[in-house]
């Protein structure tokens, strides 16, 4: 016992310090922190200010990462087209018009491969045939109507120096020969006879340039229709489709002159909200409740009006969603009174554009609370 | 208790760094740091125990070894006992001295008392038995103790650290794990304590009484067969 004692302390002292050493060579626990996220609050109209497209950029919009438009390009990549067409998205063209070359009849391609072609050709004839038509057209025309005109002219005049000569060659001789008058007759009779074959003339002259005036318009309008579709299509090749959302992601982070995602003049919740609540309060102190209203039958009238910039009303207040029911006429005319009543609003100026029209719902379970 | 002191002893103990057993012990409440010292104590002195008794059980195989070697050598039981006689003997041979003792009393001297001479001698064996087991079972019995209740002392302690613990959440009416984590730790390190003194104290303990029972056996087996040789010598004397 007398040796065993000190040995079991030693080896307790012994565990101890071993344990002493042990912590004092490790280094102590360190508590990493954990990383820090930012984190920023944004009201939705801060973000949709942040989304909108910005007029300063020169970039067209955002392009997307290589990632080739595989159902695109093969859609286009069927179509053949015209080398007229838009310069812009020149990406899928290019094959397209290397590979045309060589072959051998490019017709032949055209009529195969696409349907529209075809269709343009025509279209493009006509086209190119209708100015050479109407240019011709109205000059011959003008022509023939100026010489037939001046013909007209020059024998009415004639004619008229002629009656003239005759007249007085008749005055003249009036008195000396009856002969000459009834010559002088026959002669009137004749130049009006000519000069009534001289109007329908005219008259038809008339008739066929205005036919063929609305010919011509007909043709230019019908041109334009087809421009028009013409026109389409490239447009929709060629513009970025900005309504559907970017599927693909993109590096460019900046802002876009395109794909204006957000407006930023718009109201938020909160300033709606307050907006909504002046235009209540204001028509509050107009609005007379029909006697019968109340309880559950209370009826809900939508009307709707206009506003200038100075707060007065701009035309009829009208009414949204009405009812043939009696109540409801009576709460309806109620309304409309209100509005007018109140007429000249008193709304923040600088928010005109959301105020211009109002559209607010009369329910009395709201108003006279 | 100052709820300040609570909060400000697991963050004292963070900023130490000291998770070690030191560190521990000295962030521990008081009554903690009583059970710990007692389970430390306890610890100490059954290890103290357990090498004691090793040293003493082989010893004492041992010195049977070599007894039981030379007493069946054919040496003369007096030349042995003349040897044997002089310096302190343990077990087997203290068995045997103290019988011989006895015998050469009863049938060297004046007076002879052969009567009762072999219930004597089994007698002073019997005796001699009893007290070389005692003195090796001795202290067993703190073994036996500590392995049983060093547990539960240990565990009072954690109980009682983990209550202090949550004393704090209460007063900090923070339920963070820093605020928890260093009064578990220390409350865990008391149950850690009474194990780890328990452990050993269990494992010895049962060594040594089976050790003990089986030098036991041989001591009673030894005194049975002396006994039939005192027997023989009294039958030839006789």
């Amino acid at each position: 016992m007398r040796l065993s004692v000190p040995l079991s302390f030693l080896l307790h002292a012994a565990v101890i310090a071993w344990s002493f050493l042990h912590i004092f060579y490790t280094p102590p626990l360190e508590a990493t922190p954990p990383p820090t996220i930012e984190v920023s609050m944004i009201t939705p109209s801060e973000l949709t200010a942040l989304k909108k497209g910005d007029v300063n950029s020169t970039e067209l919009d955002a392009k997307p990462k290589e990632q080739p438009p595989t159902e695109m390009s093969k859609q286009e990549a069927d179509k053949p087209k015209p080398v007229d067409g838009p310069p812009p998205a020149a990406e899928p063209p290019p094959p397209q018009e290397e590979a045309k070359p060589p072959e051998p009849d490019p017709p032949k391609v055209e009529e195969t491969k696409a349907p529209e072609p075809p269709k343009s050709d025509p279209i493009a004839d006509k086209l190119a045939a209708l100015p050479p038509e109407p240019a011709p057209g109205p000059t011959p025309e003008e022509l023939k109507r100026a010489e037939e005109e001046k013909q007209a002219e020059e024998q009415r005049k004639a004619d008229e120096a002629k009656k003239e000569e005759e007249r007085k060659k008749a005055e003249e001789e009036q008195k000396k020969k009856e002969e000459d008058l009834k010559k002088a007759e026959e002669k009137k009779k004749a130049d009006e006879k000519k000069k009534k074959e001289k109007e329908k003339q005219k008259k038809l002259a008339v008739a066929k340039k205005k036919k063929e005036e609305d010919l011509k318009k007909q043709k230019a309008s019908e041109a334009d229709r087809l421009a028009a579709l013409l026109d389409k299509t490239p447009d929709k090749r060629g513009a970025p489709n900005a309504a559907a959302p970017p599927e693909t992601q993109t590096d460019y982070t900046g802002p876009t002159a395109g794909a204006r995602e957000g407006n930023a003049n718009r109201l938020s919740v909160r300033e709606a909200d307050l907006l909504n609540s002046r235009v209540a309060q204001q028509l509050k102190a107009c609005w007379r409740l029909p006697g019968a209203g109340g309880g559950i039958e209370t009826t809900v009238v939508t009307v709707s009006w206009r506003l200038r910039q100075d707060g007065s009303l701009e035309g009829e207040p009208q009414l949204e969603g009405a009812q043939s029911n009696p109540l409801y006429q009576q709460a309806a005319d109620a309304a409309m009174r209100a509005v007018i009543n109140c007429s000249p609003f008193d709304l923040p100026q600088d928010k005109y554009q959301f105020w211009s029209k109002i559209t607010f719902d009369f329910d009395p379970r709201e108003m006279m609370r | 208790m100052n709820p300040t002191e609570l909060t400000q002893a697991p963050i004292d103990a963070a900023h130490s760094g000291g998770f070690s057993f030191i560190g521990l012990f000295m962030m521990a409440s008081p009554v903690v740091q009583a059970v710990m010292i007692g389970l430390l104590l306890a610890s100490v002195w059954s290890w103290a125990i357990i090498i004691e008794k090793l040293f003493a059980f082989r010893t004492a195989r041992i010195e049977a070894d070599k007894f039981e070697q030379t007493f069946w050598s054919g040496q003369s039981l007096d030349e042995l006992y003349g040897g044997l006689s002089r310096g302190r003997t343990i077990t087997m041979a203290a068995l045997f001295v103290a019988a011989m003792r006895e015998w050469k009393r009863s049938v060297e001297g004046n007076i002879r008392a052969m009567g009762g001479i072999q219930l004597r001698v089994e007698k002073v064996m019997d005796v001699t038995i009893s007290r070389e087991m005692e003195r090796l079972d001795r202290r067993l019995l703190f073994l036996a103790t500590v392995g049983s209740t060093a547990p539960f002392v240990g565990l009072f302690g954690t109980v009682w650290g983990i209550m202090t613990s949550f004393q704090a959440i209460a007063v900090s009416k923070n339920t963070n794990l820093a605020v928890v984590a260093p009064g578990i730790a220390e409350a865990l390190f008391a149950t850690a304590l009474g194990l780890m003194a328990a452990i050993p104290a269990v494992v010895f303990y049962n060594k040594f009484s089976a050790d003990s029972s089986r030098i036991s056996q041989r001591l009673e087996a030894f005194a049975d067969e002396f006994a039939a040789i005192v027997s023989r010598q009294i039958d030839v004397r006789s």
